[in-house]
């Protein structure tokens, strides 16, 4: 057992030995123990309710930013698959214009490529609120 | 003390807790012959009979008490059988009452203050390595795009120079048909300044991972100038990616805590006082019972801490995904960075040997002027690009920074 608490339990049972031996009526002693045990129960009770409520808001919250999480992941992943597939396309073009000396190609190419680079991947998922909303109504969003 | 005779006669004296008259002088005689003085053996005497008589009180009491509670454990039956069994009514009184639930309620709350400060740090110093992962993958992005756009840029605007020297006035003509506006190259050129300057003091002054966050900038501003002039200083971190990323995390509410959230804060101060002290200790049973009172308030608060660890440990996985998405997005920059440099530094080659007899009339001249320029300036916007895009609405934490960079840079990200 703790040492403290110990110690403090232990001064608490000679105090009472003490009071016990002449100074103290058992029957009246008995009765403000009682009152106050029923006091203790209560704050007791009151406490694990409030345990247990705790626990389910946490459980609540850490749904909600498990589902986040998961649509953000799966967001990312989708994002950037698709994103690499058309990098490798415009890459293909680019390679196949600067063979065939095609500038009109390579010049379309290039811009592509770089529109495509300076769009956010982020950008779907930037407001949250959309997000949350997205949750919420559980919208299915197509890639 | 005394012969064994005289002691002997007082504890016969003493035994039923009262001394007679007669008792006391016949004790008093017989001290006296055994040369005892008469006052002191009085005193002694007077002391031997309070103990005597304290004790049995004493006695008396605790067989009431004993009786007390033999009366307790009979007065809560549970179906028939006297509530002393594990987890009965006897049970938890017994264990409110002797300070018992207080100690399980105590160690509770310890091992979940301690559990949870276990998590915290385990959470905590996983952010913080992924963060410095990510952090040097985008300062050697930022290394990488200013590099390569000196070897590009900076090797074919010397290029151009000498074709200005060499073409003088129909220069411009040439790059207009070239479709590489005077404008533009005017552009180039300062693009090419900016990141001269960047790569010059970048090291000292976080100007890569600047670099790699906002895009070398273009405009003609002091915008460079104050990069490097802030070896050190709020200027500098608020350029650092670093920022910007823990914006984003706050964003998404995995940096909240890094960033000084209540949660934890309070949590800790809450559980820094989960040292137990009671003072006044009144008797035995209300001893227990205020302790079993305090420690269920204490486990509580140790609840409280635990879950807002917990929430705050998910958030922190979060931004992990979050720093991976960043990590993704540098890693797609630099891969098609990176491919671009491979066919611009192809093209400069075939450019740099015919740069010095230039012929506007040749087909093949011409081809291998307009590749190289439409890959370097691919390369230009590349190097503008930033990591993130306008679009992408931060926080106001964020949105501060941004402006606090804009004023700095006098120039648009």
């Amino acid at each position: 057992m703790n040492k403290h608490v110990d110690k403090l339990i232990n001064q608490g049972v000679d105090l009472g030995i003490q009071q016990l031996q002449g100074h103290i009526n058992p029957v009246n002693t008995f009765n403000e123990l009682l009152t106050l045990y029923k006091d203790v129960s209560v704050t007791i009770e009151t406490e694990k309710t409030k345990r247990v409520q705790i626990i389910a808001e946490k459980e609540a919250k850490i749904e909600t930013i498990r589902a986040q999480r998961d649509f953000f992941m799966e967001y990312l992943k989708k994002t950037f698959d698709e994103r690499s597939t058309n990098f490798s396309k415009l890459f293909e073009v680019i390679d196949d214009a600067l063979e065939n000396n095609n500038i009109q190609q390579l010049a379309l190419g290039l811009d592509s490529l770089n529109k495509l680079a300076a769009e956010s991947p982020f950008k779907v998922i930037a407001d949250i609120n959309m997000l949350q909303n997205a949750l919420e109504n559980k919208t299915e969003f197509e890639f | 003390m005394y012969s064994e005779k005289l002691e002997n006669l007082i504890n016969h004296a003493l035994a039923d807790g009262v001394l007679t008259g007669k008792e006391k002088q016949v004790l008093l005689r017989n001290a006296e012959a055994e040369g005892i003085d008469p006052d002191e053996f009085e005193m002694v005497l007077e002391a031997r009979l309070y103990e005597k008589t304290n004790k049995k009180a004493k006695d008396k009491n605790y067989d009431k008490f004993e009786s007390l509670i033999e009366e307790i454990k009979s007065s809560f039956p549970i179906n028939g059988l006297i509530a002393t069994k594990k987890g009965g009514v006897f049970d938890n009184f017994h264990n409110k009452i002797t300070g018992r639930q207080a100690y399980l309620d105590y160690k509770e709350a310890k091992q979940l203050k301690t559990d949870s400060e276990a998590k915290y740090k385990e959470c905590s110093e996983k952010t913080a390595e992924i963060q410095r992962g990510l952090n040097q993958s985008i300062e050697e992005y930022g290394r990488r795009k200013l590099e390569t756009l000196k070897r590009t840029l900076g090797v074919f605007l010397s290029y151009l120079q000498r074709m200005e020297q060499k073409y003088k006035e129909s220069y411009y003509e040439l790059m207009d048909g070239c479709d590489f506006p005077k404008a533009y190259v005017v552009e180039l050129g300062q693009l090419n300044m900016n990141n001269n300057e960047l790569l010059k003091t970048a090291i000292t002054t976080g100007g890569f991972t600047y670099a790699a966050v906002a895009g070398v900038p273009t405009a003609v501003m002091a915008g460079v100038t104050a990069i490097g002039a802030a070896s050190t200083g709020t200027s500098i971190s608020l350029l650092s990616g670093a920022a910007k990323i823990n914006a984003i995390m706050a964003w998404l509410g995995g940096g909240t805590l890094a960033a000084g959230g209540g949660g934890i804060a309070a949590g800790t101060v809450v559980l820094a006082g989960i040292t137990y002290t009671v003072t006044g200790v009144v008797a035995i049973a209300a001893t227990g019972l205020m302790a079993s009172s305090i420690m269920a308030k204490k486990l509580t608060q140790a609840q409280t801490y635990s879950s807002e660890v917990e929430i705050a440990c998910e958030k922190m996985e979060t931004s992990w995904v979050a720093m991976d998405g960043i990590k993704q997005r540098v890693n797609e920059l630099m891969d098609i960075t990176m491919n671009v440099y491979d066919k611009c530094i192809i093209q400069l080659s075939y450019l740099e040997p015919i740069v010095a007899d230039f012929n506007t009339q040749s087909k093949e001249h011409v081809l291998i002027f307009q590749k190289t320029a439409l890959l370097v300036k691919s390369m230009s916007e590349l190097a503008k690009t930033p990591l993130f895009g306008d679009d992408m609405n931060l926080s106001k934490d964020s949105e501060a920074i941004v402006t606090k960079t804009r004023k700095i840079l006098n120039t648009e990200l």
